[in-house]
């Protein structure tokens, strides 16, 4: 049951950058078109544009997390012996979730009072919704980097009496 | 207090948690301390929508690595060669032209060691190089051509500094002007020292021919016009940046897709997913910065370390001075893209109060920013050539280490001739 939730959340994380990307593209494309044939440009569109961009990059650093392919300093990483290494990262992963987890907290509720306030971001789309990806993406991230942590711990744990 | 807090997050930084997470949670804990509801992360996170360019990064990123993904690497190598392989040092002059070419279209993410550096270094040795130079050589170009547009740093400063808002405006264009001789005293130097080292190394040189550039030229006929589409969209002024960036990868798309088919529609995923994981990892660096930003400018941060090196720097000179030694150790154990989001904001306006102009911190920031990929002991061009390569890793640090120096000069012109810069932007 879990793994098909993950394998369904990343054929999702998947099909939305493909479509954001193509979306964005589209939308450049064709605002460029219209300012060079002399018609008027979309007023919406560059506001649109910014926020698939942020929404093209939650999707990325969902993926990233995925991979657990963050940018990070890899200083010490050459110098610890495994087991230390383990330690260490098990220790990041759980502050990165914890960072994360608590983002994600008061995005959610940021997100919930702006959707009483129905504000409109352009057209006619809210501008929660165009927020709502910011603690939906962190929320995720702070799962799988605890995940991530649990992970390490249990393999120092079964490491432990044989090293 | 603090101070056990700062401890703590460097400690982990410097242990690999996410540099995203790093300034993230430095954010929380800062925020909280000083009574601001945390809400405000998501606030800042979503201002990233207001930042002008920002479709620049994703469309200049993917045309990069679709680049990358095709088989321009060879294409542009046989062109350079036809064009200049006659020449002594020839195909180092070569390997510096291409990679920088390459770079400027890629943004220096080890894509270039890995489809240019895979090409050359064989070629290099077969004509004779010796190893050490022919190493030394494609790890040190890999992050050659960063101050050439449309490379990502360049774009990314822009930004960055054009958010700050602190007097003395520039646009982007200028930027990119303001990089193509550094660039070329870069590359010139390179060439000039390479001719000069291997002057007693009889490197047979390829005759030149007429039909081989022709050939050259015909096959890499679709790709020739890019580089003049982003030197006539950004340097000519024809189109907004964020229109060349579009149109760029639309053609990059159409190149490499339909008429030279060496990318097939099912591998476009992998490339969308490849290049927009890093442009995400960056983009979400520069949202939690910009929020770690307005927390440093409202505890009055950047006043008080002004005052502080005001205290102490009492010359133009001296910051220079300063400056360079603080990016070379910087470059070396951060990356470029938190490098630049998290620094610039605290830097610029000392510079600008030493009246170092911000076109001209820019193009200094990314040429010592340059030497910091291989420099060790974790540079990561170093990591990536000794992977790609499988050479010990400080086999490839004694082979870096003339290129660095040449470079290092470079960078030394660079930072006290302003002009060189500053000629064709201001």
């Amino acid at each position: 049951m879990l793994q098909r939730f993950i394998r369904l959340l990343h054929w999702l994380e998947n099909g939305l950058l493909l479509s954001l990307i193509l979306g964005a593209v589209c939308l450049a494309t064709t605002q460029i078109i219209l300012r060079n044939s002399g018609a008027d440009a979309l007023l919406w569109a560059d506001q649109a544009l910014n926020v698939l961009v942020l929404w093209i990059a939650m999707s990325g650093a969902l993926v990233a997390s995925r991979e657990n392919n963050h940018i990070a300093i890899d200083l010490i990483q050459h110098y610890l012996s495994e087991k230390w290494l383990t330690v260490v990262t098990s220790l990041t992963q759980f502050a990165t979730a914890v960072a994360c987890g608590v983002a994600a907290w008061y995005g959610y509720h940021f997100v919930r009072e702006e959707m009483e306030y129905g504000d409109i971001a352009f057209l006619q789309i809210p501008i929660w919704l165009c927020e709502a990806i910011i603690p939906f993406a962190l929320l995720i991230i702070s799962l799988r980097y605890l995940n991530y942590g649990l992970k390490s711990l249990r393999s120092v744990a079964s490491n432990a009496p044989t090293s | 207090m603090t101070a056990i807090v700062v401890t703590a997050l460097i400690l982990l930084a410097v242990a690999g948690m996410p540099i995203f997470a790093v300034i993230l949670a430095a954010a929380l804990i800062g925020f909280n301390a000083s009574g601001i509801e945390l809400s405000v992360i998501t606030i800042e996170l979503y201002r990233i929508t207001d930042t002008p360019l920002l479709i620049a990064l994703p469309f200049f990123t993917l045309a990069g690595y679709l680049l990358a993904e095709s088989n321009s690497s060879e294409r542009l190598v046989r062109i350079t060669q036809a064009l200049i392989g006659w020449m002594p040092s020839g195909l180092a002059i070569i390997a510096f032209l291409s990679c920088a070419l390459f770079t400027a279209f890629t943004g220096a993410s080890g894509v270039t060691i890995v489809a240019l550096g895979a090409l050359l270094y064989p070629a290099l040795r077969q004509v004779g190089y010796t190893e050490k130079f022919s190493l030394g050589l494609v790890t040190s170009s890999g992050s050659l051509g960063l101050l050439l547009a449309p490379s990502l740093p360049l774009i990314l400063y822009g930004i960055v500094a054009q958010q700050l808002d602190v007097g003395q405006p520039f646009t982007i264009q200028q930027l990119f002007l303001a990089g193509l001789l550094p660039a070329g005293l870069m590359i010139g130097l390179l060439s000039a020292w390479s001719l000069w080292v291997n002057r007693g190394n009889a490197i047979p040189t390829q005759a030149f021919s007429g039909k081989e550039l022709r050939a050259a030229i015909w096959e890499a006929r679709w790709e020739i016009p890019l580089p003049l589409l982003v030197l006539a969209g950004i340097y000519g002024g024809f189109f907004a940046v964020s229109e060349t960036a579009t149109i760029t990868l639309l053609y990059v798309f159409i190149v490499e897709v339909f008429l030279y088919r060496e990318i097939p529609l099912k591998n476009l995923t992998g490339v969308v997913q490849k290049s927009m994981t890093m442009v995400g990892g960056i983009i979400l660096i520069l949202g939690v910065s910009l929020a770690f930003t307005n927390l440093l400018i409202d505890a009055d941060v950047p006043t008080r370390f002004f005052e502080f090196t005001q205290k102490y720097v009492d010359s133009k000179l001296t910051f220079l001075i300063l400056l360079n030694i603080f990016l070379l150790l910087l470059g070396a154990i951060l990356d470029i893209f938190s490098a630049i989001v998290i620094v610039v904001p605290l830097i610029l306006p000392i510079a600008i109060a030493f009246g170092v102009d911000p076109i001209h911190l820019g193009i200094i920031f990314l040429a010592n920013m340059q030497i910091g990929y291989f420099t060790p002991p974790v540079g990561m061009n170093l990591f990536i050539a000794s992977y790609r390569f499988n050479k010990p890793i400080t086999t490839l640090y004694a082979a870096s280490i003339p290129f660095m120096a040449v470079l290092f000069l470079a960078v030394i012109i660079i930072t006290y001739v302003p002009q060189l810069s500053l000629m064709l932007a201001r």
